[in-house]
Formats: C-alpha cells, structure tokens, sequence
C-alpha cells in the first residue's frame, strides 16, 4: 500500500519533471509515508489512513513551490510556473474546502443557479429582439415602407398595393429592390381534412429583398405572378416537417385548398424563416403565395391599405434619403390618378411617404415590457448574490480559526486574498454552468409559448454576447461577494483569534452589522419585485374585467366560407347563409345563431364615411361590419337607442345602418341619432345614402385595452355590390348555448352538411379564447414578472433563514445564558422573531421608497392601475413581513432547544 | 541575528528553531514534536514546515544532511546551528516579553484614566 501511494506521488511529481527538485521531492515523500504508517499502526485502514495524510499534509503542491522557491533563492519573485501551480493548488483546495461543508455549498449553487438561469434566459431573449440584427444578411438595410394622409391617421403602416409599381422607379437609386407582402387565409385539406393554415402573398422581389431562398427549391419567379401562370407556393419548414413528414420529394407535388384548388409546392423555406416578422400585424406564415397585381389590386389604389411593402436601402443611402426619394414619387401620384389618389388628396390632404427600419417596426411595443423583465431577473440575481455572500461570510466566520493560523504561518494578505478568489470562482463558475444549461432550456420554453409565435422570428440563443454578460457577471459576483466577506474574516488579528476564537459572550458586533445588512438589503430588493409583479397583475385582473361590448361566455364561432363555383350568384348565397343560420339555431341547446363579416378582436375592416352635415375636408375612420339578422341579439351587444337589423331589412327597403354610441356621440353630437344619414366614403364617393335606425353599445374592436373605434354595421341581406360580396361569402358564425356543449363542434358540421355536404366548417372555438387572445402578451408578461416575483420571495426567506439560523448558532453561548439566568421560551422566540421583523421593517421601508421611484417605468404598461397602487403596496409589504415572521421562528424554536449547560461550554 | 523576526510571519520559525533545539530531527519528526507538545492546538497544515526549514536553512540558522530513518528510510535531517540558537535565544525573549505585556493588559484590574 505505501509503495504504491509513494509511486503514484512521484508519478505525480514527474509532471513538473526537474531532477533538481528531487531532494525536496524524496523528503516530502519520507513525511508522507512515515504519516501513513503512523495512521495504519493506530488502526486506520489504508485508504482512510491515505486521506487522512494527505488533508494534514494541507496543499502540498503548494509548499512544494514554494520550498523550491526558496532553494532557487527566489523567496520573492515568484516564477509564472509556480504562480499557475499555485493558483491549481488554491483550485483543489477549494474544491475539498467547498466539500467539506457540502450542504452550504449546495445551497450557494442553485441561489446562484437560479438567478444566472433567469438572467441568462431573459437577456439571450432581449439580446435577440434588441440587440442582435434580423437574421436576414445585412439585415441594417432592411426598411419598411408606408403610406399616410395628415387627416386619416398619422401612419396607415401599409401602402396602397397599386403603388408599389410606382415605388420601383426608385429602385436602383433609393432601393436595391422593394416588396411586398399580404396576409392572407388558406384552408388546405391535408390527409382529407381541412386545416386553416395562416398564408402570406408575397412579389418575387421579397426574396431578393431578404437575401434568402429556399432551402430545397426555388424562390417565386416573376412568370408565377402572370394571371396564365399555375398557381405555385412556396411553404415553410415548419409546415413541412408537421405536415409532409420533412419530405424531399414534396417539390413539385400538389397541395389541394378546400376550394378544390391546387397549387404547386416549389420550395421549402429554411428552418430560420420566420415572417411576416412580428409587429408587421401579421401572423407568421406557414404557406407562401406569388402576389398578384390583378384589376381589382389596381382598382383599389387609393382604397384599399392592406399590404405591407418594405425593401433594402441601396447602398450609402440613409434612410431620411430614400424616404426623401419616395416623398417625390409619392407627390406626383395625384396627378398620374387623378381618379383615385388626386381624389384622396382632396379629402386627405398630402401624401405622405414614410421610411423605418424593419428592425425597429419588427420589435413594435415589445421594447419596454422586456427591458422590465430584464430589470426584474437583474433584482432576482441580486437576491441570489447577497444569499450567496451570506452564507460566504458565514464560512469566513467559520474558517477565522484556519485563516489566522494561515497568516501565523506565513500567508500574506494577496496569497489569502487568492485562495479566497479561487474558491468563489470555483463555486460561481460551477452555478453560472448549471445556470446557463437551465436557460438553455427555459430560453426554448419561453420561445414556445410566448403568445403570437412573437419570439421565434428572432435569432434567439445563446451566444458570445449572452455567455460573455453571464461570465462577466460569474466573475463580478465573486470579487464582491466572496472577497469581501474574505476579507472581514481576515481583519481579525491572527493570534487573539487561534485562542479566542468564539470565547465572546455575544457575537463580534461588526459580523451582526453585516448579516443586518445582507436581511434588510434582500427584503428591500424582493418588495420592489413585488410591489412590480402585484401591479401588473392587478393591471392584468382590470383588463380582464373590461367589459368588451358583448358577452363572450357561452358562445363559439367559426369560419365558413362559400365557393365562387358553387354559389356564383347573391342571392345563393345570402339563402345558404340564411339556411345555414337557421339549422345552427335547431341544435339542442343553442339559443341564438347569427353571423359576422368581421368578428370583434378578428382584425377590424376599416372604412371612411361621412356623418351626414359634417364639413367636407373631414373623412374620419370607422370600422365596419356587414351582419345577418340575430347578430346583436347572439353577442348580448345592448341595445341604446332605435331598433336592430331583422329579417326585414332586405335588397328593395331603404338603407339600414346601426352605430355605436362613441360615432354617435362623436359623429352626430346625441346619444340618439334616429333617423339621420350615414355615408360610407368621402362626400363626393357614389355610395348612397343610408338610415341610421339604431345604436348600440361601444365594443372593442382590436383588443381588450384599447379605446373603442367608432363603429358602424351594415345588413347582410341588404348589401349587393362586389367588393360587398365577396366580404360576406365568407363569414364568421357565432353560436350561443345554454351551458358548454359537449361535441357541440360535431354537432355544427352535421348542421352545415345537411345545407350542403361539401361546405368547410373551420376553426371552431369559443369566443372568449379570440378576447383571451388579445391580452395574451399582457398575460404572458404580467405572468413571468409574477414567477420572477415569486423566485426573489423564495430566495429572500431562505436567505433571511440562513443568516438567522446561523446566527443563532453564533450565539448559542448568549442564549445559554439568558436561558440560565431565566428568559423563558417566549422570550427566546420574541428576541429572534423580533429582531428578524425589525430588520425586515427597514427593508420594507427602503423597498417601499425604491418601489415609489421606480415604478414608475412600468406605468406604460399597466391598465387602469396606478402605479402607486395602495393596496398593492401594503399587501407586497405584509408578505414580506410575514415572511420574515416565518423564516425567522424556525430558528428560534432551534434556539430553544438549546441546553444551558452545553451552550455555555460551547466552543 | 540583527534583523529581529516577524512575530506572526516568523511563529513557525520559533517553534522549528525550538524543536531542533533538542537536537537534529527529520521534518517529520519536527511536527510530530509541535502536535504533541501543544495537544493538537497548532493544527498547522505539516506541508508548511517545510518552505520554514528551507528558509532558515538558508538563512544558516539550521543546516541539514542525509541519513537513515528508523525504518530504514533515507531521510533529512536538520541541526540547528550557533547562529540558530542565538537567534532562538534573541527571539524567546522578544516573545515572552511580548506575551507578559499583552498577558499583563488583559488581566489589568486598573482603569484607565480616562475611564476613571
């Protein structure tokens, strides 16, 4: 046995290889082996005695250095080799040192895990969407191009398709190229069964613009737009691999849509595409379809604002130059249509030609609420840093004893300074590995569900950037966590400390000012959070209350649509609409069955009009909305004033429109404008006039949290002109039932096929999921802020359990006196509790304050909610609190348990 | 010995110097003899001793030489030297010079007079 532990150490020794150096060698290993032998003659067995030798022998690469050292007489220079072999010394030193004490150290590990996972998750995240380029080659050159007229809107963030045709003048001066996109909605019957899969239409030009092509196939050619061309897509890898199996051979097959339609699959995009990119106001698209200028795309110039074009700067030009360069193109179109744009110049004054970049539109709003949560997980690793620091200057107190002899023995105040670096480090680099594999998987989670697919059209990972900032912070945490701490353990004057150590009736009172600082610092930071998260919850909980104008609860909708082959002509279809209707309405349990062109939270149709008597330079929007009869009465939308749409309000009566109270209020000045006229389109449009004859309550059009649109609804039944037409043959039916139906979506399709077999009833779900929907960002947001919450409440009790715990150890002796001299049980436990509570007060204090000053930055983002919110406030306080409460009289029970007697021998 | 030793630096240096004072031992020996005498209290880390017993090998104050142990193992052996047991002789006294002035301020009943 002992031959075999003095091979392997000379094996060992060999590494560093000098003949030189034997000597010292050969005598370090005579200690080693008379040790050893001591050890196995008292009984020990051999491994243990091995062990046990090597843990007394202490760090012996390290005196074997600096033996060395002083025989090459270079007692002060130390040479590179021995510090690197003395920093390797310092390294397993402070893994045994970390191992000793294995349960602190865990605990160390995953406080600093937890709040380096968080970090790194939400940073790689932000750094994505913030910071790192679109993932398209040169992304920085990628804009977005849109219209506006001063008096519509500021900005319509769209463009009149038609003029994209005058915009490529500029190509090749302000823009390399310039495209165009479109959402559309394609119903595909994948394995015999429909499936609504979201579209885009693209120009050829898009993939040029983007500077990417399809991973297998090829890209739109300019002959796939000719109206003689078969139509050709061009699908997504994700659509690929769910619904093709991820098959090569897919280029060149068909897809059908449920029109009976087919199209040619010609490429599969690559996995990194994700667009129409977020903030557009597009779905990201699984299937993408050639654009086509038809008659009708140039019919609508002027009209229609429904595509989004966007392009790549030429090179060397800014963006205020290529917006200057379209500003001409754009001033000239109302005189090349004089018939559309010269007429809209009229009532909207100029046209306005708008450049920004794709970057920043692409991020929209999502700005502020991430830079929230990033400040959030900052507060969460703070609170994970100070339990750290805590329980590293409770080892500090621990180890007085072994740095005193340290420094007795010759340590000097770096050397010490060192190992105290290398054990932080050690510890830290190990949570901060933990850590980053923990946001490697919550980064996908949060990618995954984060609403709207918002995430996955940006590069999000960890990269050099991401594991540069969770490095930085590893290495920052521990030169001011761990070497400060350190160093308190080390002001203690070596000699008096080898024999007093814990001789002190009561514990050393600057260590006491320490902990007070680590409890109140992390009750102050962990309110803050709380006082954070309670107000974008309650701000959540408002939202959700809002009353949208309908009631949601008990009612599924649907799409369906009516084929141009099938049903050509009007009156087919408003019949099978009306039939349609009338089936859904014999289901059992189904009270009441309407339909919609446009369902509320769906995407508004947005028209001008003009309110009868109003000056003609004003054209003010509204959203509109073509119903068959019931629809007010399905939604539970209240009636204020005149009547609603019935079966009466057919082609040959006057024209009906109902109205909501804001365009009544706002358009006609009375709460009950019966009677007067409505017009659709500028004054001078040929749209005649309509009779309003009823209003109804506002409804929220796009989302929960907005302001209501002005809204104005037209009858189905009355409408007969083709832009009309084709709005309602396809259309949203809504459905109310008594209580949840169990298979009422079975049931609605056997209601459709008995008007006609081959209809396609698509995307059944109940309409409180489509208004769930519009505050899902706020809801995701408000939840993760919450859980961000929750960790820092978590890591704040067990940090202010920690540092209580162990300095009811430290004082085990002063407590052994109380207790002799007659302090009963309740008194122990007031002295503890009372004292935790104290300190918590100040942190609640200092929390409140901070939260005042910063909740400030939140207040964009909260709905209805003050920032400042008493209620919140106080509650956030009182958890805290109680928090203190309980992880304070755990360990005042332990203190009860202490016996007199042996408390007061202690040590 | 001119230069007086640093008292904290230089405790190890005392108590080596002591135990070789008894005669010529190997390293191990050395801290054997510390463990013994002060009942485990020096739990000082055995590696230690030996950047000490080089250093005041090369300061003179000890010098060493090759033998046998007792179980036949070629061993290092350090005397102390004329010059180790001046400085041994100059620094015990510092020492305890040092320890009766602090033994003597702890156990003071005397206020000072400024607490008076």
């Amino acid at each position: 046995m002992t031959p075999r532990l003095a091979s392997s150490w000379r094996r060992y020794l060999s590494f560093f290889g000098a003949r030189v150096e034997r000597d010292v060698d050969d005598e370090l290993a005579f200690h080693v082996q008379e040790r050893i032998d001591e050890y196995i003659a008292a009984g020990m067995d051999p491994d243990a005695a091995r062990t046990a030798t090597l843990e007394r022998l202490g760090d012996l690469t390290r005196y074997r250095g600096e033996t060395l050292a002083i025989e090459h007489q270079e007692e002060r220079r130390r040479t590179m080799s021995d510090v690197i072999s003395s920093i390797i010394g310092d390294i397993r030193f402070g893994a045994r040192q970390l191992g000793r004490n294995l349960p602190l150290t865990i605990a160390a590990l995953l406080c600093f895990a937890l709040g380096v996972g968080a970090n790194t998750s939400i940073f790689s995240v932000v750094n994505a969407v913030l910071f790192r380029p679109l993932p398209f080659p040169d992304s920085d050159k990628l804009v977005m191009i849109s219209e506006g007229m001063p008096k519509l809107a500021a900005d319509i963030n769209a463009i009149s398709a038609a003029d994209l045709l005058d915009f490529k003048e500029s190509e090749g001066r302000a823009l390399q190229s310039i495209a165009l996109v479109q959402q559309r909605a394609t119903t595909v019957m994948i394995n015999g069964e429909a499936q609504s899969i979201p579209a885009a239409a693209l120009t050829p030009s898009a993939f040029k613009v983007l500077r990417v092509n399809p991973a297998v196939g090829r890209a739109f050619a300019d002959a796939d737009t000719t109206a003689a061309a078969g139509l050709v897509v061009v699908i997504s890898d994700g659509l690929w691999r769910r619904q093709f199996g991820a098959d090569r051979a897919m280029i060149g097959k068909q897809i059908t849509f449920s029109t009976g339609r087919t199209a040619e699959v010609i490429g599969i995009m690559p996995p990194s595409f994700g667009f129409p990119l977020p903030g557009l106001g597009m779905p990201v698209a699984d299937i993408f379809l050639p654009f086509r200028f038809t008659q009708g795309v140039m019919n609508a110039r002027a009209d229609n604002f429904n595509t989004v074009a966007f392009g790549r700067l030429q090179d060397g030009v800014t963006m205020a130059r290529a917006e200057a360069l379209l500003g001409e193109i754009g001033r000239q179109l109302p005189l090349r249509y004089p018939e559309s744009w010269g007429k809209a110049k009229v009532n909207g004054g100029d046209l306005l030609i708008h450049v920004k970049s794709l970057r920043a539109t692409a991020v929209g709003e999502s700005r502020r609420p991430l830079l929230v949560l990033l400040g959030a997980v900052g507060f969460v690793l703070l609170i994970a840093c100070i339990n750290v620091a805590s329980l590293f200057v409770a080892r500090a107190s621990a180890r007085k004893r072994e740095i005193a002899i340290r420094k007795v023995l010759g340590a000097t105040r770096g050397r010490l300074t060192q190992q105290f670096l290398a054990e932080a480090l050690l510890l830290l680099a190990a949570g901060s590995a933990l850590g980053l594999l923990a946001a490697r998987w919550a980064t996908r989670a949060l990618v995954a569900l984060a609403p709207g697919n918002f995430y996955s059209s940006f590069d999000v990972g960890i990269d050099a950037r991401v594991l540069a900032v969770t490095g930085g912070l590893t290495v920052i945490t521990a030169l001011v966590f761990s070497i400060l701490p350190g160093l308190r353990g080390q002001q203690s004057d070596g000699e008096t400390s080898i024999r007093e150590e814990g001789r002190s009736a009561t514990a050393n009172r600057t260590r006491q000012r320490g902990r007070r600082i680590l409890i109140v610092s992390e009750v102050a930071f962990a309110l803050v959070l709380t006082i954070g998260a309670g107000l974008m919850l309650r701000s959540l909980s408002r939202v959700r209350s809002v009353n949208p104008g309908f009631d949601a609860e008990n009612v599924v909708v649907f799409n369906l649509s009516l084929p141009n082959a099938a049903y050509p002509d009007v009156d087919r279809i408003k019949l099978a609409e009306q039939q349609i209707v009338q089936r859904l309405r014999e289901i059992p349990g189904v009270t009441s069955a309407s339909a919609t062109s446009n369902l509320p939270m769906q995407g508004p149709w947005l028209i001008t009009f003009t309110p009868e008597g109003a000056p003609p330079s004003q054209v003010p929007v509204a959203s509109n909305a073509l119903v068959l009869p019931g629809f007010f009465e399905a939604m539970r939308m209240p009636l204020r004033a005149g009547r609603y749409f019935t079966e009466n309000d057919t082609k040959g009566t006057p024209g009906a429109v109902i109205i909501t109270e804001t365009m009544a209020r706002k358009y006609y000045g009375s709460a009950s404008p019966i009677g007067r006229k409505f017009k659709r389109g500028s004054p001078d449009s040929p749209v005649p006039l309509t009779e309003i004859v009823g209003v109804v309550a506002d409804v929220k059009t796009r989302t929960l949290d907005e302001e209501p649109l002005p809204a104005v609804y037209h009858a189905v039944l009355q409408q007969d002109t083709g832009l009309m037409v084709s709005m309602y043959r396809g259309l949203a039916y809504v459905v109310r039932t008594r209580a949840t139906l169990p298979n009422l979506a079975a049931s609605i399709r056997a209601a459709v096929r008995t008007v006609d077999p081959k209809l396609v009833v698509l995307n059944v779900r109940p309409m409180d999921a489509i208004v769930g929907e519009t505050i899902a960002t706020r809801k995701f947001n408000a939840t993760l802020l919450g859980l961000f919450a929750a960790l820092a409440l978590a890591l704040a009790g067990t940090g202010v359990y920690g540092v209580l715990q162990y300095s009811v150890i430290q004082r085990k002796r002063e407590m052994g006196i109380r207790i002799a001299v007659g302090a009963s049980a309740s008194d122990m436990i007031r002295l503890v509790v009372g004292q935790a509570v104290g300190l918590a007060a100040i942190g609640v204090a200092i929390g409140l304050a901070g939260a005042f000053a910063l909740t400030r930055v939140i207040r964009a983002l909260l709905f209805n909610t003050d920032p400042l919110d008493g209620i919140t406030f106080a509650a956030s306080a009182l958890v805290l609190l109680s928090i203190a409460v309980l992880s304070s009289y755990l360990p005042a029970r332990r203190a009860l348990r202490i016996d007199p007697t042996i408390a007061m021998r202690a040590e | 010995m001119s230069t007086s030793l640093d008292l904290l630096q230089g405790t190890l240096d005392l108590l080596v110097l002591k135990t070789l004072s008894w005669g010529p031992a190997h390293g191990y020996d050395v801290a054997r003899w510390i463990q013994d005498v002060t009942g485990d209290v020096l739990r000082v880390e055995e590696g230690s001793l030996y950047p000490a017993l080089h250093r005041l090998e090369k300061r003179k104050l000890l010098k060493s030489s090759w033998g046998l142990s007792r179980n036949n193992r070629r061993a290092k052996y350090y005397e102390i030297t004329a010059k180790g047991r001046e400085a041994l002789a100059s620094e015990a006294s510092t020492w305890s010079s040092f320890t009766k002035a602090v033994t003597t301020v702890m156990t003071s009943a005397d206020r000072p007079a400024w607490a008076k």
